[in-house]
């Protein structure tokens, strides 16, 4: 419980040196003093013990009297205190008993006996110096011994008191807070009879930062859960996304892509490959000028987008793809590149079918006007030269007013097909309206045209059945016009036509005519 | 000269003090080449130190008997100390017999017969007491 690193023990250690020095300085002082004391009591005792002799040993001196001086001698030897004494006259010792210390001896004068000033000798008592000095240290040993009792006594409660009230409990608070695991609700047990003071205020201490703790870490774990969740619906989104989606840095780097954009790639045979722009280059037709457009578009807005076709897939059908790529910053100045490309091949398609529906005539099948003059308007921007008959049936209208419109739909649906099988798969057959009908064909020379228009009138007016039964056969007023002979544009054109058109209508129709310059 | 001396001193310490004694005078023999004794070596004739006078003749110091006024005073003037120290001093000395205390006499008159008989005897009487045919060498007076 008390290792060598132990407070109490330190402190123990601290305190028991601090004594024995105090206590060695302490005693060796008091050693000194006791000594100095016995010395001078010895020193008092050795007077008046002179005092007790002095009128003897001056008349022992006064008369030389050895016999007196020894008398004297031996009485004072019967004290402890007198090692030696030595009585002398002015001229010689009288008496001398012994170890005689002329350096410690006392020497006192002896007086005449009646002359109070005359000298007649002199009286020198060596006092007992070890047992002076055994005497002080019998002294100073007991009160060292009692000095030593005291101070282990009051070592040994305050250690011991040290231990309960401080090491004991403070151990005891370590031990219950390893036992805490950060962010759980235990708390320290503030130590009995501790609660105000420094351990009960370190307890209540440690108790508010481990409250904090705990509600730190309930904040976290909330916090956590719900990037967990997020990052769980953000996966969702990102795996089950039906656009092909890839995350690549600046550089093009491939870093994330779902499970769609391996999808797509597998309809064309492809791999994943580590560099985007390597991917695109060889994923779309013409995939060198994609990189380049995208690259363009990106270092100008950090945005590009586009519609563009991958190669065919592995049963051949052409795949159209619309591909946005966005430049986003991350932290630290990083940017990353977002990539969706999303399969718009039915769309495209569906486009193409309304495109192909707004500019066909459903009775017929031939171009409507819509889909005449775009397709016109193409070629007269590309600048080619063509010929434009205008043809108007005659004889439709009692047709249609004898055997109704069904009947005169098939007239129409019959003349479409003469028209397409007599022109070439480029030529336009155009349903003008009603039952006017516009011919397209490459530029040709007035004899030629006005040939062709022939023969087409020819077809036109060759008997049909109607109604399973009834033979009939219309007429045909054909307008021929040429470019630039009659025009530019479509529009001269048609009017040039038209006014040949109505030249022979005027007159007795059924005809072909070409346009008046 | 002397006597008149005497009786000055006598008739001023009569007159000073109701206890004053009279002046005692030491004598010796009137053939002693002793003129004149100092203090010291009185005390020192009277307290056994000393047993001869200072020309080397052998002294025998005469005293008067035990309980006497004159021995009391005497011992007071030259000593200054009472008699019973005197008596203690020579009780303790006695007993190592090293020194002899003064021979006693019986009255001043014996101690005068007696310093006129022998040479070398040394004595004190009261200096009205002291006759021709001694010779005075020391007084004391209060």
């Amino acid at each position: 419980m008390l290792n060598k690193h132990s407070l109490i023990l330190r402190l123990a250690m601290v305190l028991v040196l601090t004594s024995v020095i105090v206590g060695v300085i302490a005693v060796k002082h008091y050693y000194q003093s006791i000594y100095q004391q016995e010395v001078d009591k010895a020193q008092r005792a050795i007077e008046q013990l002179h005092k007790t002799v002095a009128s003897t040993a001056s008349i022992a001196a006064y008369l030389k009297d050895k016999d007196l001086a020894l008398e004297v001698i031996n009485g004072l030897r019967k004290n402890d205190i007198i090692l030696a004494g030595v009585i002398s006259s002015e001229e010689e010792v009288l008496a001398s008993d012994g170890e005689h210390n002329p350096h410690t001896a006392l020497p006192y004068p002896l007086y005449h006996p009646f002359l109070d000033n005359d000298i007649v000798g002199y009286i020198a008592l060596t006092p007992a110096q070890v047992g002076i000095q055994e005497h002080a240290r019998d002294i100073a040993q007991s009160s060292v011994t009692l000095l030593l009792i005291q101070t282990s006594t009051l070592l040994l409660t305050f250690i011991i008191l040290a231990y309960f009230i401080i090491a004991k409990p403070m151990a005891k608070l370590s031990a219950e807070l390893k036992q805490i695991t950060a962010g759980s609700n235990n708390r320290l047990t503030v130590p009995f009879a501790q609660h105000d003071s420094e351990i009960g205020e370190m307890t209540k201490s440690i108790n508010n930062m481990l409250a904090v703790a705990e509600s730190h870490f309930s904040q976290e774990r909330a916090l956590r859960s719900e990037v967990q969740e997020l990052g769980n619906r953000l996966q969702l989104l990102f795996e089950h996304a039906s656009s092909a989606m890839i995350l690549a840095t600046h550089h093009g780097q491939i870093m994330l892509y779902n499970a769609s954009t391996e999808k797509l790639l597998a309809r064309l045979n492809l791999g994943i490959s580590d560099n985007l722009f390597d991917l695109v280059a060889r994923a779309f037709k013409e995939g060198d000028t994609v990189v380049q457009s995208l690259r363009d578009s990106l270092d100008k807005n950090d945005v590009a987008r586009g519609e563009y076709q991958l190669l065919n897939d592995s049963t051949g059908q052409s795949i159209w793809v619309h591909i946005l790529v966005t430049r986003s910053y991350g932290q630290q100045q990083q940017s990353y590149l977002q990539i969706f490309i999303h399969d718009i091949s039915s769309h495209k398609q569906q486009l193409a079918h309304l495109n192909h529906a707004a500019s066909t005539d459903k009775l017929t099948g031939l171009l409507n006007r819509i889909g005449a003059e775009r397709e016109l308007n193409k070629r007269f921007a590309e600048q080619q030269d063509v010929t434009l008959m205008l043809i108007d049936l005659d004889g439709f209208k009692p047709i249609n007013d004898i055997y109704g419109h069904d009947a005169g739909d098939e007239i129409l649906r019959y003349v479409g097909q003469q028209l397409r099988q007599n022109l070439r798969k480029d030529d336009l057959c155009i349903r003008w309206g009603g039952d006017e009908f516009v011919v397209v064909v490459d530029a040709l020379e007035q004899e030629q045209a006005m040939q062709l228009a022939t023969k087409l009138h020819h077809a036109l007016c060759q008997p049909t059945t109607i109604n399973s039964s009834e033979q009939v056969a219309i007429g045909a007023s054909i307008g021929v016009a040429i470019s630039p002979r009659h025009g530019g544009d479509f529009k001269s054109l048609i009017v040039a036509a038209d006014k040949a058109m109505y030249g022979v209508k005027r007159e007795d129709k059924n005809a072909v005519a070409f346009a008046a310059d | 000269m002397k006597v008149f001396a005497a009786l000055l001193l006598t008739l001023l310490g009569t007159s000073l003090s109701a206890r004053s004694a009279e002046t005692i005078a030491v004598i010796v023999n009137i053939h002693n080449p002793t003129e004149t004794l100092t203090t010291k070596q009185l005390i020192d004739l009277y307290m056994g130190k000393l047993i001869a006078f200072p020309n080397g003749e052998r002294a025998s110091p005469l005293d008067m008997p035990h309980d006497s006024v004159l021995r009391r005073e005497f011992y007071q003037l030259l000593t200054n100390k009472p008699i019973g120290s005197i008596n203690a001093y020579w009780s303790r000395v006695k007993f190592s017999g090293h020194a002899q205390s003064p021979q006693s006499m019986a009255s001043s008159n014996a101690v005068l017969q007696r310093v006129r008989e022998i040479d070398n005897a040394i004595g004190y009487v009261k200096l009205k007491d002291v006759t021709n045919d001694v010779k005075v060498v020391y007084t004391l007076a209060q």
